[in-house]
């Protein structure tokens, strides 16, 4: 257990290290065997990775992989959580007996909702594109992980049909556009974000391999 | 510490796990300084075959000329207390 441990902090070592500091990666792997021998890889192998998390912020590579991280864990799986969450403690069901209708009845004042039982049917359908909608999101936020922005592209443009689909959709069935309205602010805020850092990395990685040639 | 370990034998190279050993520094704090010493041209590195077939190549340091200037001139006594301090 403990050898598997060690030696899924080395690999996270030498992967936060990147190609910049590949050699030294390479040297850190090599010397990990001396410290297995000696009973102590856990502790070399913890010592590789604070050193090279400490070295991310030194170099173009490592600030991209901390700001993807960031994008992903403080906005793109929250938000993914946050729908996965209202499904399951029964939105858009729940809608119904929310008392919100009564609230936008009173506002709208003649204007009739279009929710009523007759449009009750258009709920699991609206549920289905929530989940589906936070799947690629969970998807989105692995392909920006795993730096793949060819993939990214392609889910980033299923996130936008879904999520247009969805604010039509939840619009002419609540007669309410906060939640699809809620929802492109996300989507504009993700999809400008995840662009950003796809063009950062494009350009770092036409920079290498200028440099290479 | 680092200096004084690689500056006692200055034309012998050095594997990292061994430096450790030595210095009692961890792996956290002697390949950071290992990195930048190196980027500064302060070490030199190699790569070394391996000891036991099946093993990796391992990767060996020792001093630059200017690594060695500088840990000669780091063991060098301090001034005495009082007197004017080099702005160098």
């Amino acid at each position: 257990m403990i050898a598997a441990i060690a030696r899924s902090l080395m690999a996270l070592a030498v992967h936060c290290l990147g190609e910049r500091r590949r050699e030294w990666a390479e040297a850190m792997e090599a010397e990990f065997y001396a410290a297995q021998e000696n009973g102590s890889s856990l502790g070399f192998a913890l010592g590789c990775f604070v050193a090279a998390v400490r070295e991310l912020p030194t170099h173009d590579e490592g600030r991209l992989a901390i700001a993807s991280h960031a994008l992903a864990f403080v906005l793109v799986i929250p938000a993914a959580a946050l729908l996965l969450s209202s499904v399951l403690n029964g939105f858009p069901h729940s809608y119904f007996g929310s008392g919100a209708l009564d609230g936008l009845t009173w506002v709208l004042g003649n204007r009739e909702p279009l929710l009523s039982e007759g449009n009750r049917a258009a709920l699991p359908p609206l549920a289905i594109l929530i989940v589906l909608l936070a799947g690629a999101r969970l998807r989105l936020a692995w392909l920006m992980l795993e730096r793949d922005w060819s993939r990214g592209a392609g889910t980033a443009m299923l996130l936008g049909a879904v999520t247009m689909t969805l604010a039509i959709l939840a619009g002419v069935v609540f007669d309410d556009f906060a939640f699809a309205l809620g929802q492109l602010a996300v989507l504009v805020v993700e999809l400008g974000s995840v662009a950003a850092l796809a063009q950062r990395q494009l350009s770092f990685a036409a920079s290498r391999g200028a440099v290479e040639k | 510490m680092l200096l004084r370990t690689l500056s006692m034998r200055p034309l012998e190279w050095r594997y990292g796990y061994d430096m450790m050993k030595e210095t009692g520094l961890g792996s956290g704090t002697l390949y950071p300084l290992l990195m930048r010493m190196s980027d500064q041209g302060l070490v030199e590195t190699e790569w070394r075959p391996p000891e036991r077939p099946g093993r990796p190549a391992r990767h060996a340091y020792r001093l630059t000329a200017a690594g060695l200037a500088l840990a000669r001139s780091a063991s060098e006594p301090e001034p005495r207390a009082g007197a004017k301090a080099s702005p160098l």
